[in-house]
């Protein structure tokens, strides 16, 4: 009784990486690497990690995010390449792919980019119906976007930046509370969200393990975002985002994570419809 | 067939006169269709319905409608579109007895769904249903469900596109949009579209309260200090309530974790933030109107299915009888046929009336039994309403609210203690009158526009409490 009942006690406080270990989900961050250039080409996987609010009850892993980047070091545009799995109820899954043209600058500002947007059913096959593919670029204070179906301008009020830009950008800057960062964003580069601004907060200390670890904190808030938490190692390498009730992990075994959670949802799927039909129906 | 109107819900022999004297205002029929209304003519039909559903939504969260807190591109295109209802109200503070009232047009009692997780009664058809089978509309749901299941593939009547994670609206909410836009843009258009995008946000403002509760020795945010929201006028409450509401009060967050001001004001900033990001969803479903052709012939209804607490009465989440809880947005347009940005501050309206209206705009009658009626005349500049009042319920079929123009009145079953406001005077329920002698008639006529409302409903066998009810209306009527 007394594990349930611990099961069920309210987290309490704004998620941290401390709070996060706490939780049990965080499990070991990488240990930083002086080899790392944030400037350079990497590949961070992150599992993201949903929190409903209790401490060892309902926080999952229902999905991943993959972001690579390639490109010459100093003034030169870059490339970023994104892979995002979204298991749902029902073991449908939604794959963002995204190859991103960005600035060397603060904010990683959008130039141009392709995405694709896919679901697939519980037997892990393209639901045609659902998939959505862009083109977009940047021009003047508007975005273009040109589908199959026609090109369609959007008016964003200036240069912006996509979330997932931002985890390149972040570790680009420096560790300086005086530079804060605004930039307008574009969120999974097709929502508009203005007036966003993002600073260092400086280092955060907490108990793990058998010492103490220290990370770089940044925060960003802006319109239609809850307050996004960035957490950096020394080598400025993005370890841990938290927004609300979610989490980006640093984490080299993400899409095997991801693949047994969704395994399991097929489990209850097929469960579930076996409770539906009686067992008439594979 | 409609119930809860005046001609078929004769009160008897009372004076209803003082307390109901701002009724008559909605029966006035308006002579002729007003400039506005363009090519609008009786037999037309929207080629297509977006249903929009959010989840937990307050009714003051709009910007274009003089919420100051939050910014709301995508709400206010859909206002200025449109009409907007001021009172507006669900059948039910809770998801899943509102939603299985709005797809149904029964009372959540009548559905047999009391409270979360319960199917809808065989054989009440929802609007799926009786679309497919009395139309040739394709049907199509994505989003939150949750009657039963939260997010399910199966839904009668309804074509489901596979989306959601339950309880995590952060993740998922998106997903449903672009599933949404995608199906838009791929589908044929030679059939009529019914499509309800239902979305979970706001409502995941029930995890950040859960990792919320503790009010922390720092703010963890002191650049936005100053930019915290006010607490709402009636932050502070009538402690004369009936002892569940106190009770349940007392186990929530806010009250129980002893909250500072600051932290009440800081829950009330997330909870905009929260509205700026469904907000965000519903634009893109907006664009996608636009960018694929559909705009000019869709008709849009927007609602939620419960409120949010916001603070007032120290209250947060739902299942309250107070506005914040049962009053929701609804906002409906349609190029052309409905007036633009136009506030009905004067006819009390319904999630019961999203089926008869959508009805009776597609020329088939309703399913039997219907408890609201169509708004199209309102919504056409034509007539108001002839409704006098709404009716309420609550969670586990615990309470009922009456409201009419001037009152609301609130009951729990087995609690001596009624409640009884002026909404015109104490729109933020502060002043309990329901002990107060001048107030006597006007809570004689609640009680016994309650009790004939309830003894007009076919309610679900496996709902709890019935005879309770029946027994405590009738002897509060006869008193």
């Amino acid at each position: 009784m007394a594990k349930k009942s611990d099961s069920r006690a309210v987290v309490g406080s704004a998620l941290s990486p401390a709070m996060l270990l706490k939780m049990g989900v965080l499990g070991k961050i990488p240990p930083p690497d002086k080899d790392f250039r944030p400037d350079g080409a990497w590949a961070n996987t992150y599992r993201i990690c949903t929190c409903h609010g209790y401490l060892h009850e309902n926080n999952d892993n229902p999905g991943f995010l993959r972001i690579s980047r390639t490109g010459p070091k100093g003034k030169a545009d870059f490339s970023l390449s994104v892979l995002q799995k979204i298991v749902h109820d029902d073991a449908a899954v939604c794959l963002s792919e995204a190859e991103m043209s960005c600035a060397t600058d603060r904010s990683a500002t959008l130039r141009s980019w392709k995405m694709s947007s896919r679901f697939l059913d519980h037997d892990e096959k393209i639901v045609g119906e659902l998939t959505d593919e862009q083109d977009g670029r940047v021009k003047g204070g508007a975005i273009r976007i040109k589908t199959s179906s026609g090109t369609f301008d959007r008016k964003t009020g200036g240069p912006v930046t996509s979330d997932w830009d931002m985890f390149e950008a972040v570790q680009r800057m420096e560790f300086d509370v005086s530079r804060p960062v605004r930039f307008n964003l574009l969120e999974g580069l097709t929502l508009n969200k203005g007036e966003q601004k993002l600073r260092y907060r400086g280092i955060y200390t907490f108990k793990s393990g058998d010492g103490r670890q220290t990370l770089h904190w940044f925060t960003q808030i802006g319109h239609g975002v809850l307050p996004y938490d960035y957490y950096l190692d020394r080598y400025h390498r993005l370890v841990l985002v938290i927004t609300g009730p979610r989490s980006y992990i640093l984490d080299d075994n993400a899409e095997d994570i991801v693949d047994t959670h969704r395994k399991e949802k097929l489990r209850q799927y097929r469960q579930k419809l076996e409770k539906m039909t009686g067992g008439k129906r594979s | 067939m409609n119930t809860n109107t005046r001609s078929d819900m004769p009160i008897g022999s009372m004076d209803r006169r003082g307390f109901l004297k701002f009724a008559g205002a909605a029966s006035i029929a308006i002579a002729g269709a007003p400039g506005w209304l363009g090519a609008a003519n009786k037999d037309a039909k929207p080629k297509n319905i977006l249903i929009i559903a959010t989840d937990q939504q307050h009714i003051d969260t709009i910007a274009a409608s003089g919420c100051g807190d939050v910014k709301t591109p995508a709400l206010d295109r859909l206002k200025e579109r449109g009409f907007s209802f001021k009172l507006s109200y669900t059948n039910n503070p809770v998801c899943s007895p509102a939603r299985a009232a709005i797809f149904t047009g029964r009372t959540s009692s009548e559905t047999g769904v009391y409270k979360n997780g319960i199917p809808v009664r065989t054989p009440i058809p929802n609007l799926g249903q009786w679309l497919s089978e009395k139309t040739g509309y394709e049907t199509v749901y994505a989003g939150k469900w949750h009657v039963p299941s939260t997010f399910t593939t199966f839904i009668p009547g309804f074509k489901v596109i596979t989306t959601g994670i339950g309880g995590q609206g952060n993740v998922c909410d998106t997903n449903i949009s672009k599933a949404c836009r995608a199906y838009l843009q791929n589908r044929s258009k030679a059939r009529g579209l019914l499509m309800v995008a239902s979305f979970l946000q706001p409502h995941d403002i029930c995890e950040w309260l859960r990792i919320n509760t503790e009010v922390p020795d720092e703010f963890r945010y002191p650049e936005i200090a100053n930019d915290l929201p006010e607490l709402p006028d009636n932050f502070e409450y009538d402690t004369n309530e009936p002892e569940g509401i106190r009770r349940t009060r007392m186990t929530r967050e806010g009250v129980k974790g002893n909250w500072t001001k600051q932290h009440w004001r800081y829950y009330r900033w997330s909870y905009y933030r929260h509205i700026e990001i469904v907000d965000a969803e519903i634009g893109r479903l907006l664009d996608s109107l636009d960018d694929f052709g559909y705009a000019g012939d869709t008709m849009i209804i927007l609602t939620s299915d419960h409120g949010e607490g916001m603070g007032h009465h120290q209250w947060v989440r739902k299942s309250t009888l107070y506005d914040e809880g049962v009053s929701v947005p609804l906002l409906i347009s349609w190029p052309r046929h409905i007036g633009l940005d136009k506030t009905n501050s004067n006819d009390l309206v319904s999630g019961l009336d999203i089926m008869p209206t959508i009805c009776d705009y597609v020329g088939i009658e309703p399913p039997a039994n219907m408890r609201g009626e169509s708004l199209r005349g309102i919504l056409e500049g034509k007539t108001g309403l002839e409704r006098e009042f709404i009716v309420s319920e609550s969670n586990s079929n615990a309470g009922r609210m009456v409201r009419t123009k001037r009152y609301k009145y609130i009951s729990y079953v087995e609690d001596p203690v009624e409640q009884l406001f002026d909404m015109e005077n104490d729109p933020g329920e502060t002043k309990n009158l329901a002990g107060v002698k001048r107030y006597a008639s006007a809570l004689r006529e609640h009680r016994q526009i309650l009790h004939e409302w309830e003894s007009s409903l076919d309610v679900a066998p496996n709902v709890p409490d019935v005879d309770l009810w029946r027994r405590q209306l009738q002897s509060r009527a006869r008193a």
